[in-house]
């Protein structure tokens, strides 16, 4: 005997309500990681100038260097997880 | 009869095999009328007068939108074979017709965009089988590549089953053959052309689409 093997879905909501749901903006349901590869394929351009002190760039400094990295993948590799975490899924292009 | 076409993505081919299909079962001797039902797309409508062009025997077309519950239900009593070809989106236009349809017939490339719309699809069809105990659900494997040593068609398959049973999958492999969409520009079907690999494609899956839903009311009397 062959069943399906999907789960059976939420309660029942009347025909009306079940067709008027495609027109509901899908919700932003994916994993911060999804989010996180879409919003990084695509032309790479100067996104901002970032000011900072003398401190705060020899920090930089020494931790792309300790991480045998770029300072753009160690920034980017920290600041984007952290922005998707907080505010990509109220803002999923894709939804 | 009416069997859905449709899926969450576009470009899966539901549209090439709307059109094979209607020409094959209408060839049969069955009355047929394909509805259209995307409101962005003319595809269908496009090869309707393209083959009315060509003094080829034409085949009924209609454009529906929005809610087509009520007007599929209505087709259904005047013909054998009602097609509504659907948008490649979730809409209204799918949803509605999945309240009705006896068979919704899920055409899939094997590629991980379409694999994944396809399981994306799945929930969907669930709650419609809420509202509609007759639906029976089949995904086609469409476009498969050629080449003998291909494996996109198994490997899409075996994902597949993690989301729909076996039974659910079609045995039946549309490969991707330049003749599609040759004989789709000149308003014909692979049925009327001379690549006899594709027309067979065609027939084994309006037969497997036929056996299921004659199997299915037999069973429910």
């Amino acid at each position: 005997m062959v069943r399906s093997r999907a789960p059976r879905t939420s309660p029942k909501i009347s025909e009306e309500e079940f067709v008027a749901g495609a027109e509901k903006p899908a919700p932003a349901d994916r994993t911060t990681e999804q989010r996180l590869a879409e919003r990084a394929s695509g032309r790479y351009f100067q996104l901002l100038s970032y000011r900072g002190t003398e401190a705060q760039k020899a920090l930089i400094d020494y931790a792309a260097e300790r991480e045998g990295t770029s300072i753009q993948k160690l920034l980017e590799g920290i600041l984007m997880p952290e922005l998707e975490r907080r505010y990509g899924q109220d803002y999923d292009t894709s939804a | 009869m009416i069997l859905a076409e449709g899926n969450q993505k576009g470009g899966v081919g539901k549209s090439t095999l709307t059109v094979n299909l209607a020409a094959h079962w209408q060839s049969q001797g069955m009355t047929v009328v394909i509805v259209e039902a995307d409101p962005s797309v003319f595809t269908v409508s496009r090869w309707s007068d393209d083959r009315a062009a060509a003094g080829l025997p034409t085949i009924l077309t209609m454009k529906k939108t929005g809610r087509v519950k009520e007007a599929l239900t209505e087709l259904d009593g005047k013909f054998d074979v009602v097609i509504v070809d659907l948008p490649g989106k979730d809409s209204p236009e799918m949803r509605s017709a999945l309240l009705v349809a006896d068979i919704v017939l899920i055409p899939t490339q094997p590629t991980q965009a379409d694999i994944d719309a396809t399981t994306d699809l799945r929930a969907t069809l669930d709650q419609s089988a809420e509202y509609n105990e007759k639906l029976t659900i089949r995904v086609v494997l469409n476009r498969v590549p050629t080449h003998a040593w291909s494996t996109e068609a198994e490997d899409s398959r075996s994902v597949l089953l993690d989301y729909y049973a076996a039974d659910e999958i079609l045995d039946t492999v549309v490969h991707n053959r330049k003749s599609f969409s040759d004989t789709l520009s000149d308003g014909k079907s692979v049925i009327e052309g001379t690549d006899r690999k594709a027309a067979g494609e065609i027939i084994d899956l309006a037969d497997e689409i036929m056996t299921t839903v004659r199997s299915k009311e037999s069973t429910n009397g």
